[in-house]
């Protein structure tokens, strides 16, 4: 089975290696997501987000319904 | 164990959301999770959950422990209606953390003889260094290669595949292929189509 470098170090649990890279990846999409989304709201888009995610119940995000 | 502060965004909401739900019943994290906390490089806005078949009592008390630990449900906040219009009816509720959009925690409750497998042959992975508990790799390949089927989910299973190679059964894999006949469809062809552009590793 040929394997990747970065497959082998999963394998190999050698957390130290590959869990930080892959953090940081997986915590700059969501930063990055959750930009946008202050973006819109200051922009006054509030309406448009609570379309995309089918936000029924106003408990859940309170700020959108401000 | 990880430390806490390598966990990613995906990592504490998924284990801080499992820590309640297994107060109160039996549950299984299952597809594009499994992978992404296996190593795998792609992102998702959202992790899927089975739960186990429960009352509404027990559910009610679920979302209460939810609610006060600042989960909340975006559909709706009556968890009548959740129970009853969602979970019985095989529709997903989300949930988030109160005020963040993202990611969401998409519930559902076993409907058949194939979500209580999933949960009843459900396990820990060392290897992701969570304390949460996964379908089993099997599981994910074959429904990954024979029900799903996309481009994305034939790379998850070949990563499940080399990540996880002393787990990986195909005799397991096949019995559960003819439980996905049964209970869900698999599409052959597709099959075919994408096992000769990734073959197995």
């Amino acid at each position: 089975m040929i394997m990747s470098e970065w497959e082998e170090l999963i394998r190999n649990k050698e957390f130290d290696k590959w869990k930080p890279v892959h953090t940081a990846f997986i915590n700059a999409q969501f930063e990055k997501s959750r930009e946008f989304y202050e973006n819109m709201i200051k922009c006054g888009e509030k309406e448009k987000i609570i379309k995309l995610f089918g936000i029924k119940n106003k408990k859940a995000i309170p700020k959108l319904f401000e | 164990m990880m430390e806490v502060k390598d966990r990613n965004i995906l990592d504490k909401f998924c284990t801080d959301f499992c820590k309640i739900v297994e107060k109160h019943c039996k549950y299984a994290v299952v597809s594009g999770f499994v992978a992404i906390s296996s190593g795998r490089t792609r992102g998702t806005e959202d992790i899927d959950i089975i739960l186990e078949k429960i009352s509404l009592g027990i559910f009610g008390e679920l979302h209460k422990d939810l609610v006060q630990n600042e989960f909340e449900c975006i559909q709706t906040d009556n968890y009548k209606e959740m129970y009853n219009n969602y979970l019985k009816t095989g529709v997903s509720l989300r949930y988030i953390r109160r005020d963040i959009e993202l990611p969401q925690m998409e519930v559902k409750m076993s409907k058949d003889e194939l979500d209580d497998y999933q949960i009843g042959t459900r396990i820990k992975l060392p290897k992701t260094g969570l304390d949460v508990w996964f379908s089993s790799i099997n599981m994910n390949i074959a429904f990954k290669e024979y029900n799903l089927g996309g481009k994305k989910d034939f790379e998850d299973a070949i990563h499940l595949r080399k990540i996880y190679p002393e787990l990986v059964d195909e005799s397991e894999i096949d019995k559960i292929r003819r439980m996905l006949e049964k209970y869900r469809s698999v599409d052959y062809e597709n099959y075919k189509k994408i096992r000769e552009k990734y073959p197995l590793p």
